[in-house]
């Protein structure tokens, strides 16, 4: 494996809700590699989209260290986290959360204004099969067509890391193996590494290595010698 | 990114647009009354400045009984007085108008009895000129006159006709050279009493001083001096030293040309206009942004997966707090912009009523120096709106991302306080209940509906009320004070019996005395001018009465003083007020205040007739009478006074009460806009509210309507709520209203009157009936979108 492009050590969060402490991680330590597809598995509530919320920047841990590049995430100030995400990281999220009163290429555009040197929105969506629907609204869009558009967002970037939270949640098997197929094939194209949330087991199968999560805790990371490509996937 | 953004908030404002135009709308009224005031202050205030230049209007005046005309050389070689010149004025009866044959237009013939002038010398080149808006200036020892511009209108009456007046006792018909006006008769009433000029019965006629003072048989004489001060000094600085100077020649009076009526009267118009510019976009703004908040909060709650994921992409919370402070800024631009706009548009107008009104020449710069104000207003409404969708978005804008992109967890669930009273829950029904707990767990934006609809609540009371107002301060003088028919002046005292004699008639039901004297008014605080009235004990004619209605009676050794006086001077019944007579003998006398009237307008005090003679030394002798008769008494009366020296008007009060509705016609209906502009105001703010209630409790009322409950059972939801914070803010309006009307009353409050605080039970009822229309009326808008629900779409909808 090559060298980690981001480590984690004994990440924690614990958040307060009506008085009672809540575990919603547990000392979790993991490395991810460039170009690695990670699958993140395990039941509601075992503490999934936090970890990937920590290690997008979108959440701070309560204890515990996360570097990237050789800088420590986790004590970035609000501002270094804001350039964090927006420089390093891309995120596609379960209902894709795509701006309403934007078209899709309106959409993408947002995301390549603020980053420097990004891709041309177009091109983005021409990437991800769009590049007709550019005019469209979300609104005018099917579910798989905008979690597309919510990939073109992220990779109009050029991020150094994709962070997936259940992207074929929301989505029927013809458009979660179009989405998935998409995720590798940027993840392919752009060298960074894919780390995708599912309660899909099958879709694990196309990942290097697996997280498996319960009650807060990364129990297990199993490797995955031989990655089936997406096209064998049974959906 | 700064084009996108602009893009979603300009779509968003337009899924929402009813609201937002609603808004800024109110913020247009703020500023356009903010730039339209202040550009009318500003304007006037030029004109009034040029006015003066272009006159050489004096800085100060003298009045004496009679000096000889040298004076004035003593008088400029006073320290402090720069020119100082001598003049002649007296009033003079109208007895006929004659139009030059060539003459077109209007031709009024007058009635002997229904018109005077007040008779001003002047010299081409001396002060207090004219300014003539036709012909030219009267010619020395020619029987010509420049006609005070507004009777000279009212009457059709242009250079080359004639006036017939009675001056000294004869009748001399003068030429009229010329129509003009000049800054002593901007606004010229008889008396205070009188309260708006009536330029058709009193102006000013303007003759050479040689023909005035032949006429008058005074040549070489002046009973007024007019002076001009150094730069940098004040009346005080040379007051003494005139004084001084004059008290051989029976001195009544040297006062500043701030204290003059016409000045005076105009300074007070243009102190108003600039406290107003200040006062009422606050008033508006604050409603404004009421609207406002209310709407951002709920528009920054509906887009809180939004804002995740615009800070999981890397916008910064200051650039997302920014976005929204967009929506209140672009919307308080408009407004200002709209506001400045028609604000500039209506000051033309404005300007040219006051001109009207002031009888004032168009001078001065033109408007070119308004449009800062377009600019001002742009700024501070986008400013001012910008902070407040700043401050909407604050609480969202500020959460870390990953706890965006989840829904806000739901307030706890408990019962409210309102549910602990025994009969709450027995009177609502389960909708109600969910709109009445829908109050208390958003408890921010509640507040701010109270607040608003408070406000909403306290603009309609307040501008209701100055109907109520208007009539206290206007008409109660003509309607319930004053009882008389009508009223004969004379221009010299004269004797009790003869006065009742030239009044009598089958057809006069009774005639009661008045003698007025013009004193200064003191008490250890301060001091007035003002009249001493001398009214006939037990008189029925003039019904003097407190400001609760009941009746003062006159009674030997004490005084009757007015509202206006008595807040001005700081006294009250059981004070000692001080009189002081200007004339021959300036005698003096103390007397105990027994009453105050309901009245603010007049500086008068009211005692006995005897004693105003007595004090005055002309016992047996008045100077008016009060009648109670028919019109054909007073035309009769008229025809046969026209021939007397001393009988100057036989005025009715119903005409006079004609001419005040004629007058009071445009602001009654500045009133009325202003009222209707309050309700709407209200309307907005009780509508903005439900509407919001409405977006929120969505999902909610699709689950009753999918459970089979009907649009009407689901409005309650809404409805509930939205009387119980109508209910709420009707009694927090209360006291605002009361210090609105007392903060209104205090800054039109000025030296020449008093404004009572007017609020009236009858303004509340009529502003709490137009609130619950509102609210009537904005669930009838909600419950046609009620309607118009389809529960699966709805349901569907993510949070």
């Amino acid at each position: 494996m090559s060298e980690a492009l981001l480590t984690a050590e004994n990440l924690s969060r614990q958040y307060t809700g009506g008085g009672v402490p809540v575990h919603a991680l547990r000392a979790a330590s993991f490395t991810i590699a460039p170009a690695e597809c990670i699958i993140v598995l395990g039941p509601s509530g075992s503490g999934k989209s936090t970890l990937l919320n920590i290690i997008g920047g979108m959440d701070t841990p309560t204890t515990g260290r996360l570097c990237y590049g050789g800088r420590d995430v986790s004590a970035f100030s609000a501002r270094e986290l804001t350039e964090y995400r927006r420089d390093a990281v891309g995120f596609i999220f379960q209902f894709f959360n795509l701006i309403p009163s934007l078209t899709a290429l309106e959409n993408v555009a947002l995301a390549a204004a603020i980053t420097a040197g990004a891709m041309s929105p177009p091109e983005a969506l021409a990437l991800v099969g769009l590049a007709e629907r550019g005019a469209h609204f979300p609104s005018q869009l099917s579910g798989g067509e905008q979690q597309r558009v919510s990939i073109a967002r992220a990779i109009v970037k050029n991020p150094a890391l994709f962070l997936c939270d259940e992207p074929t949640g929301a989505l029927d098997t013809q458009n979660s193996a179009t989405v998935v197929r998409l995720l590798l094939q940027m993840r392919d194209r752009l060298g960074c590494p894919v780390v995708i949330i599912t309660h899909n087991t099958e879709i694990a199968r196309a990942g290097d290595r697996i997280f498996h999560m319960k009650d807060g805790l990364l129990e297990k990371i199993s490797i995955n010698s031989a990655p089936v490509p997406v096209e064998d996937l049974q959906w | 990114m700064v084009k996108l953004l602009g893009l979603k908030m300009l779509r968003d404002m337009g899924r929402s647009k009813a609201v937002y135009i609603i808004c800024a709308l109110v913020v247009t009224i703020g500023f356009s009354g903010y730039s339209l005031m202040s550009i009318a202050y500003e304007r006037l205030m030029d004109t009034r400045d040029a006015f003066f230049s272009a006159t050489d209007f004096s800085t100060a005046f003298a009045d004496v009984e009679q000096a000889p005309l040298a004076v004035a050389g003593r008088l400029a070689a006073v320290p402090g007085v720069s020119v100082a010149e001598g003049r002649l004025t007296d009033t003079a009866r109208v007895q006929a108008l004659r139009w030059h044959e060539q003459s077109g237009g209007k031709r009024e013939e007058l009635l002997a009895g229904e018109a005077e002038l007040l008779l001003i010398s002047t010299r081409p080149e001396g002060m207090n000129r004219p300014y003539l808006n036709a012909g030219s200036l009267p010619r020395a020892g020619r029987l010509e006159t420049v006609l005070g511009a507004g009777f000279a209108a009212a009457h059709g009456l242009r250079p080359g006709d004639a006036v017939s007046l009675i001056i000294g006792g004869q009748a001399t018909e003068l030429e009229v050279c010329g129509i003009g006006v000049s800054p002593e008769n901007i606004y010229l009433v008889k008396d205070l009493a009188d309260m708006l000029p009536d330029l058709s019965s009193y102006d000013g006629a303007f003759l050479h001083y040689d023909t005035l003072a032949a006429l008058l048989g005074r040549e070489g004489a002046a009973n007024s001096f007019a002076f001009t001060l150094w730069p940098g000094a004040g009346i005080d600085d040379v007051k003494a030293a005139v004084e001084d100077i004059l008290r051989p020649y029976v001195c009544y009076r040297v006062y500043d040309r701030a204290d003059h009526v016409s000045t005076a009267m105009l300074q007070a118009e243009l102190d108003q206009l600039q406290s107003m510019a200040g006062v009422i976009p606050v008033l508006f703004l604050l409603v404004a942004a009421v609207i406002l908040y209310i709407t951002l909060f709920r528009l920054v709650e509906q887009q809180r997966v939004q804002i995740g994921a615009l800070l999981s992409l890397g916008f910064s919370h200051r650039a997302i707090s920014l976005h929204f402070a967009c929506f209140g800024a672009a919307t308080g631009l408009l407004g200002g912009v709209a506001g400045g706009a028609s604000g500039i548009l209506c000051a033309v107008p404005i300007w040219e009523y006051y001109l009207t009104f002031y009888s004032m020449p168009a001078l001065g710069a033109g408007f070119g120096a308004a449009y800062p104000y377009l600019f001002y207003s742009a700024l501070a409404g986008a400013l001012f709106c910008g902070a407040i969708g700043w401050l909407a978005a604050r609480g969202v804008a500020r959460l870390q991302p990953a706890e965006a992109l989840q829904p806000a967890a739901p307030p706890a669930g408990k019962l409210t306080p309102l549910e602990r009273l025994p009969w709450t829950r027995e009177l609502l029904t389960i909708p109600g209940l969910v709109g009445l707990r829908g109050v208390f767990r958003n408890g921010r934006r509640s507040l701010f509906s109270l607040v608003g609809i408070a406000c909403a609540y306290m603009m309609i009371a307040s501008l209701v009320s100055m109907n109520s107002m208007v009539d206290i301060f206007i008409y109660d003088e003509l309607t319930e004070v004053e009882q008389q028919d009508f009223t004969v002046y004379f221009n010299a005292p004269v004797a009790w019996a003869d006065a009742r004699a030239a009044v009598s008639h089958p057809e006069v039901r009774r005639a009661e005395l008045v003698l007025d004297v013009g004193v200064t008014c003191k008490s250890p605080v301060a001091s007035l001018e003002g009249t001493l009235k001398g009214l006939e004990v037990g008189g029925e004619l003039l019904r003097l009465a407190d400001a609760a209605g009941r009746p003062l009676a006159l009674a030997e050794g004490g005084a009757i003083i007015t509202a206006h006086m008595a807040a001005a001077l700081e006294l009250g019944p059981g004070d000692w007020l001080e009189v002081e007579s200007p004339g021959p003998a300036g005698q003096t006398m103390r007397l105990p205040v027994a009453g105050v009237t309901g009245q603010y307008m007049n500086s008068t005090v009211y005692v006995p007739l005897r004693l105003a003679a007595e004090f005055q030394r002309t016992n047996g002798a008045c100077n008016s009478l009060l009648v109670a008769g028919t019109e054909q008494a007073r035309r009769d009366v008229a025809d046969r006074l026209a021939d007397a020296a001393r009988f100057t008007l036989a005025e009715g009060r119903l005409a006079k009460i004609d001419k005040m509705n004629a007058a009071m016609g445009s602001m009654l209906f500045i009133l009325y806009y202003m009222a209707f502009a309050g309700v709407a105001i209200g309307f907005a703010v009780i509508f903005t509210g439900s509407l919001v209630c409405f977006e929120e409790m969505k999902r909610e009322m699709a689950t009753m309507i999918t459970l089979g409950l009907n649009s009407r059972d689901c409005l309650e939801v809404i409805s509930s709520g939205q009387w119980l914070l109508t209910f709420g803010g009707v009694i927090l309006g209360l006291p605002l209203t009361w210090a609105a009307t007392e903060a209104m009353v205090r800054t039109m409050s000025g030296d020449m009157y008093t404004i009572p605080n007017y609020l009236s039970g009858e303004a509340l009822v009529r502003a709490t009936v137009l609130t619950l229309v509102a609210v009537v009326l904005s669930n009838a808008v909600i419950h046609r979108r009620l309607r118009r629900i389809t529960p699966v779409d709805i349901m569907r909808e993510r949070n």
